[in-house]
């Protein structure tokens, strides 16, 4: 994937971030919205960068984020702020 | 709710992004009243001079000598208010058109803004996540971008006026030229304002993703 959706990155760092809890990957497809194809396009690329972890649950692998991942997401956060900083009256 | 690293939530942008929103709405209402007001005066003389001077065309009255023979069995007062009285009637109708498609052009531009409205409306409601804060920024910098626009239209009332000013002056036929010098000088002002606007803010974006 050449240049990812800034979009359904944030989409993928808040459903993991706020689920806090290690997630299934269907689980985590169905909370994206996205279809099968796209959803694995996506998590491909989280886990090749680094953004997500896996680890043995009971009925097989379980994903979270990484602490790359979660300052990952603390950056988004700041940018957002500072932007909207910028853009103040 | 989508927290940041200092433990604060995002809800808080959500309100100063209305307070942007009402910020650029107000700003967008007032601007396009005086635009309006504007192109309709600057029509109603424009168009004023030119049925005037048609009507005295037309009524054989357009030069002085031809003008002193029309008024010469008649007091000048009656004889201008002959010629003059459709022109007046015709520059209110050129001046209230005009500034009525001003008013829709202005208009259509605004609703741009309604995103922007959207999307807080919806936050407002539901939790605030970090999709919905980029999504926020985005139709912020949209709405900046529709207040960027209205300096072009600001170009035209420079152009204008610098054409009055310099015809008031003296200028002749140079105040045109005077005029459209200063309308292409502000637009290419306001269109590199907002060309770099939009490029800083594209590139502040790519960096975040090349930096996540």
């Amino acid at each position: 994937m050449e240049r990812p959706d800034l979009y359904v990155l944030a989409r993928f760092l808040d459903i993991l971030y706020e689920n806090g809890q290690p997630m299934k990957k269907t689980n985590l497809q169905m909370r994206t919205g996205l279809n099968y194809t796209r959803f694995s396009e996506y998590f491909d690329w989280m886990m090749s960068h680094g953004f997500m972890q896996k680890s043995d649950g009971d009925e097989g692998g379980l994903y979270s984020l990484s602490p790359q991942g979660i300052d990952s997401y603390h950056r988004l956060v700041a940018w957002i702020r500072e932007t909207m900083k910028g853009m103040r009256i | 709710m989508a927290a940041a690293s200092n433990g604060q939530k995002l809800d808080d942008v959500v309100k100063e992004a209305e307070r942007y929103y009402n910020y650029v709405r107000t700003k967008e209402v007032s601007g396009t009243r005086l635009d309006v007001l504007v192109v309709s005066v600057v029509m109603w003389f424009s168009a004023f001079i030119v049925l005037a001077l048609i009507s005295l065309a037309v009524g054989g009255c357009l030069s002085f000598s031809a003008f002193t023979s029309c008024v010469s069995n008649s007091t000048p007062g009656i004889v201008l208010f002959r010629y003059l009285e459709l022109p007046v009637i015709g520059s209110f109708v050129v001046a209230a058109g005009a500034g009525t498609v001003t008013y829709l052009v202005r208009r259509k531009r605004r609703s741009e803004l309604g995103e922007l409205g959207a999307v807080i409306g919806r936050m407002k409601e539901e939790s605030v996540t970090s999709e919905d804060g980029l999504r926020l920024v985005d139709a912020m910098h949209q709405a900046s971008l529709v207040l960027k626009k209205r300096r072009f239209d600001s170009a035209v009332e420079y152009g204008v006026g610098g054409f009055i000013i310099a015809a008031i002056l003296g200028g002749g036929v140079a105040s045109i030229l005077v005029g459209v010098l200063a309308y292409f000088y502000f637009k290419e002002k306001a269109l590199r304002e907002y060309e770099s606007e939009d490029r800083r803010y594209e590139d502040s974006k790519k960096e975040l993703l090349q930096s996540l």
